[in-house]
């Protein structure tokens, strides 16, 4: 998926999907990640790292995924937004690319091995085996929290309220 | 002793140890607890507040955890060290793969063996002594 347009709204509901799970994979430091397509409402490009990104009419908080994650800053200025649907207000994912659309079904889902047991635990809901390759399957309740700002160094910034 | 390919890995000896070396240190595990030695070509890093946990690889076609045993036999922080050669061990949670630089050898384990024990990432426990250092030498033997 190219982030030549820079917003994608999503609109398609789990029911309208069938049983297949659709999720938008993104990379973060080479990984590649899966989120539940439902908890999107839009992709935008970041175009520099101090950018300001207009995201809905309210403030909504930008999490960069390398941050919590202990990564280091990415070297790519060009970088993209998830805009998550989430009960307590809008927020943000910062991640280094967006890769492209998969249906997951429950065959392809795996728990997480049960060595990890810190807070990735709360990040990730498990891990998805597909041709591509091995996909970390992330749980938005758990990164949002994670990345409340006294919580954690992850959450970077406040977006400008006002825009559509 | 490198079961590769879709071979199915051989049975090792009940009672015996397998002598294995890390970043030059000499260590041990129950050769019955031992799976397979592998190449493992790839895995993912998966990010967690251990930084004992690697990531996972796909071996198998299972999904294995990849820990490093470093720390615990002072061989140092964690490696980087694939592609290369992985021990994958059975532990009480399921498999867990770790990286080793050589695989020494199995040598029977006697009733009056001391050995230190040392738990390692993963629910394994390895086992330590001096004479695995002296038995097969101190200079590391070309791979």
């Amino acid at each position: 998926m190219s982030l030549s347009r820079p917003t994608i709204h999503v609109g398609a509901s789990r029911a309208e999907l069938g049983a297949a799970r659709r999720c938008l994979v993104f990379a973060v430091a080479g990984v590649h990640y899966a989120i539940d397509l439902a908890r999107i409402s839009r992709v935008v490009a970041l175009p520099h790292p101090s950018a300001f990104v207009v995201v809905q009419e309210a403030g909504c908080a930008l999490l960069d995924l390398r941050a919590l994650f202990g990564l280091p800053p990415a070297a790519a200025q060009r970088r993209a937004v998830l805009v998550l649907k989430n009960p307590g207000g809008p927020a943000a994912l910062v991640v280094d690319e967006v890769a492209r659309l998969v249906s997951l079904t429950a065959p392809d889902l795996h728990a997480l091995p049960a060595v990890y047991a810190g807070a990735e635990r709360e990040w990730f809901e498990g891990l998805a085996r597909t041709p591509e390759g091995i996909l970390v399957v992330v749980r938005p309740a758990g990164i949002l929290c994670a990345g409340c700002p006294d919580r954690s160094p992850g959450s970077a910034a406040l977006a400008v309220a006002g825009g559509k | 002793m490198l079961p590769r390919g879709g071979a199915r890995p051989s049975p090792l000896p009940v009672g015996s140890v397998a002598v294995l070396e890390l970043a030059g240190v000499r260590f041990a595990l129950p050769a019955a607890t031992i799976l397979e030695v592998a190449i493992i070509p790839s895995y993912i890093p998966l990010p967690c507040q251990d930084p004992r946990h690697l990531g996972v690889v796909l071996h198998r076609e299972k999904i294995v955890p990849l820990v490093d045993v470093g720390a615990a036999l002072g061989a140092g922080g964690p490696r980087r060290p694939i592609p290369g050669l992985c021990v994958v061990a059975r532990a009480a949670a399921g498999a867990v793969a770790f990286p080793v630089d050589r695989v020494l050898g199995v040598e029977p384990l006697g009733a009056d063996s001391r050995l230190d024990r040392l738990p390692c990432p993963g629910g394994i426990t390895v086992l330590r002594r001096e004479r695995w250092a002296e038995r097969h030498g101190h200079q590391p033997a070309a791979d």
